[in-house]
């Protein structure tokens, strides 16, 4: 792998979402009382690109913005700040109904496939309901696209006629795959997509994705908070902690060697199946939790728990910076804890 | 070696189901001896909690069966009194259970429920056992144990609250702590935390721990010997070095291999395990994993024999002097969904 010197095919071309300096607030506990309530900024001043067939992934853990990030990014949330391009056009000032038109080409995949589908309803008006709502096919159209969509999630044509309660979690989350494909969106965020899944079938899916990004060029955010996942299936990985991006690079290189002290020490905290000592890294355990987002610590939100914090660390907050070997990280002190 | 600390034999148990009973565990035998950490791993459905709470006469016995005998420190645990078993369950086992909120009253701050269980245990004052209540919760990796001591569960994120009852499992010293899925709902960096935690609670206290869990990497950190259950049986069993260095069973195999690496080359495509586990009363007769497995037979229809040696067995046909061809040989990707 030569991540370090060959200059990413993708970053040649126009991304096809571009999001800057994206920032979503909630206010929480807002009575009628002039002056309650409490903001949380769930996502605070996050900028990326995603290019065309492009799989980003991206961890962090939980509480860290990563499901506020996806859902600003397809609209289900109004955003406080920022610019979200998708191919073009920024989507984030516009209203519902301007963003109608948008809509069928950016699609989410849950974790929960079950909460998502309708249990009253056949697979196969589960998959036509889509196309229908957006005038994409006429009758026998709509036939053979729901087989070629089966045949794309490799599940049998005859399933069509069933209830999505007859499937297993993995055979439900292919329906929620195919579902999110119907329309052929330009832009899938997946949220924690195989996470409720047992290991043997989230290897499956996790095929699935692959086999994906490469028959159909699929642009793809893959969120998930399993690191070994997310390196599985994405070219560029972007780490969170606690609404802001703290390292973004290519999945190669942050994998072999982070430089931020929070993906080190999340990376080192996993663990490997392997009794080879050669196989483990020397864990960084990190003291407390992710304080919250409500009252986030001064300076560099991760200093608290930082085991490579500095004075400076307390007071100054590192901005996300472009380093030679091609990543991006906002540490005042990147690499300081190398452990390998 | 001593006689050991938990002793379960011929363990199965069923469940009412509206065409009989639905049998859910087989013929389950295992022990746990002394300061060792058992770990059982197997997907959602295998039987993990059920077998453990039969242990613990936590089941309905109007709606179950269970067969076979278990005994803690010789004394039979499978037929003594639901009296004797709190009795039990407070002080000698304790039961870290994967929804921390049947473990708490909803009524009671978490100090409170702490110093109840210390108290009940110990002649240590309310004070020093308030105080020693907010050094677990320190110790559990709580940040601010002062204030979390004056909380009620409810008030609490699952991951606090799961930490408040490993905390309440830890102050009385159990000489078995039985752990399920404890660090399945917690991100990695505070489930590091805890894992760290249960191995301190060996090293000082000469504690047992069985560790339910589905998670390869938690195993191979943790146990000094497995047990890998499916569809309600023990399919292998033996120490962690040698199933992680040489594993016997197909579906052990499939566990291993379906997980992403996270160094070394990426492998074009995970090697997965077709379809998905049975529910137990779809459960196919002869070998359960048959369905699912790439190295399956003709004979594969009967019931496969427990093969045994060195100290581990497996439930299964293949011959020994086969097992790395077979393993190794099976490079074709059957990841169609059955
Ligand atoms: N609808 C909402 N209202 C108020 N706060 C919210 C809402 N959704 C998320 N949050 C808060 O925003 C933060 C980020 O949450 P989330 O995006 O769900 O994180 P993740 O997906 O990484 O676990 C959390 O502190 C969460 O409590
Ligand atoms: N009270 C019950 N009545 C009937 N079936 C049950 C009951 N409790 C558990 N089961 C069934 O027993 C099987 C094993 O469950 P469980 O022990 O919870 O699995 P695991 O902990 O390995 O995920 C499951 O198929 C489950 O549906
Ligand atoms: S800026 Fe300072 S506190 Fe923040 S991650 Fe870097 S070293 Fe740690
Ligand atoms: S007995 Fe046969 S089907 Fe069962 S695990 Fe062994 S080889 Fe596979
Ligand atoms: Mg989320
Ligand atoms: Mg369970």
């Amino acid at each position: 792998m030569t991540a370090m010197q060959a200059p990413s095919t993708f970053q040649e071309t126009r991304p096809l979402l571009r999001v800057e300096a994206l920032s979503k607030t909630f206010v929480v506990g807002k009575t009628f009382i002039p002056g309650s309530g409490q903001s949380v900024r769930a996502v605070d001043t996050v900028s990326f690109d995603v290019f065309p067939g492009e799989t980003l992934g991206l961890v962090g853990e939980s509480g860290c913005g990563k499901s506020t990030l996806g859902r600003c990014l397809m609209r289900l949330h109004d955003v406080s700040a920022g610019r979200i391009v998708l191919d073009g056009v920024d989507i984030a000032p516009l209203s519902p109904r301007q963003l109608r038109p948008y809509r069928r080409h950016m699609q989410m995949i849950f974790q929960d496939p079950a909460a998502s589908l309708n249990p009253r309803r056949r697979v196969g008006d589960l998959l036509a309901e889509p196309l229908r709502v957006h005038n994409m096919a006429s009758r026998t159209g709509i036939a053979q696209r729901l087989r070629e969509l089966m045949d794309i999630v490799s599940l049998p044509a005859a399933f069509l006629d069933r209830y999505p309660h007859e499937f297993s979690g993995g055979q439900r989350q292919r329906i929620g795959i195919a579902r999110a494909l119907a329309l052929e969106p330009k832009l899938i965020v997946a949220d924690e997509p195989v996470s409720a899944l047992d290991v043997s079938v989230q290897a499956q899916i996790v095929n699935l994705f692959s086999d994906l990004r490469k028959r159909l060029q699929l642009t793809t955010l893959f969120i998930a908070h399993d690191l070994s996942v997310v390196r599985q299936v994405s070219e560029r990985t972007a780490v969170m902690y606690l609404g802001s991006i703290a390292e973004i690079g290519p999945t190669d290189l942050l994998f072999r060697s982070p430089a931020h002290p929070y993906t080190q020490a999340l990376l080192s905290a996993i663990p490997v199946p392997s009794v080879a000592p050669a196989r483990r890294r020397d864990r960084i355990l990190l003291k407390g939790e992710i304080p919250s987002p409500a009252n986030p610590p001064s300076g560099c939100r991760f200093h608290p728990r930082c085991p490579a914090a500095q004075e400076r660390c307390k007071t100054e907050r590192p901005t996300l910076t472009g380093l030679p070997d091609g990543r991006q990280v906002a540490c005042h002190f990147p690499f300081s804890l190398q452990t390998a | 070696m001593s006689a050991p600390l938990l002793d379960v034999r011929g363990l199965s148990i069923s469940f009412a189901g509206r065409n009989g009973p639905i049998g859910v565990i087989e013929d389950l035998s295992f022990q746990v001896h002394e300061q060792e950490t058992l770990c059982i791993v197997g997907e959602s459905g295998s039987g993990k909690t059920v077998a453990l709470l039969s242990m613990l006469g936590l089941l309905d016995p109007l709606s179950s069966r269970v067969q076979g005998s278990a005994s803690f420190k010789g004394k039979d645990i499978l037929s003594a009194s639901r009296e004797t078993l709190r009795q039990l369950r407070g002080r000698e086992i304790a039961l870290i259970s994967q929804d921390p909120m049947t473990a708490m009253t909803p009524v009671h701050t978490i100090g409170w429920q702490i110093v109840e269980q210390i108290r009940a245990h110990t002649d240590m004052s309310s004070r020093a056992a308030w105080n020693r209540a907010i050094e677990l919760l320190g110790e559990v990796g709580i940040a601010n144990p002062r204030m979390i001591v004056g909380q009620y569960p409810h008030q609490l994120s699952g991951g606090m609250r799961q930490r408040a009852m490993i905390a309440m499992a830890l102050s009385c010293n159990p000489s078995l702590l039985i752990a399920d899925e404890p660090t399945t709902a917690l991100d990695v960096t505070v489930q590091a935390q805890v894992l760290d935690l249960l191995r301190r609670l060996r090293r000082d206290f000469g504690s047992s721990i069985v560790l339910i869990t589905h998670d390869m990497g938690v195993v191979a950190e943790m146990a000094d010997r497995v047990l890998v259950m499916y569809a309600g049986r023990i399919v292998e069993h033996g120490p962690c070095e040698a199933i992680f260095a040489d594993a016997w069973h197909p579906y052990t195999w499939g566990l291993l291999d379906s997980i992403p690496p996270l160094d070394g080359p990426r492998p074009d495509r995970l090697v997965s395990i077709p379809g998905s586990p049975p529910q137990p009363d779809k459960r196919p007769p002869g070998c359960v994993f048959a369905p699912r497995c790439r190295a399956r037979t003709a004979i594969c229809a009967e019931p496969p024999p427990r093969q045994a040696a060195n100290g581990r067995d497996a439930l299964c046909f293949i011959d020994y002097a086969d097992r790395q061809a077979r393993r190794f040989g099976l490079a074709e990707n059957m990841d169609q969904p059955a």
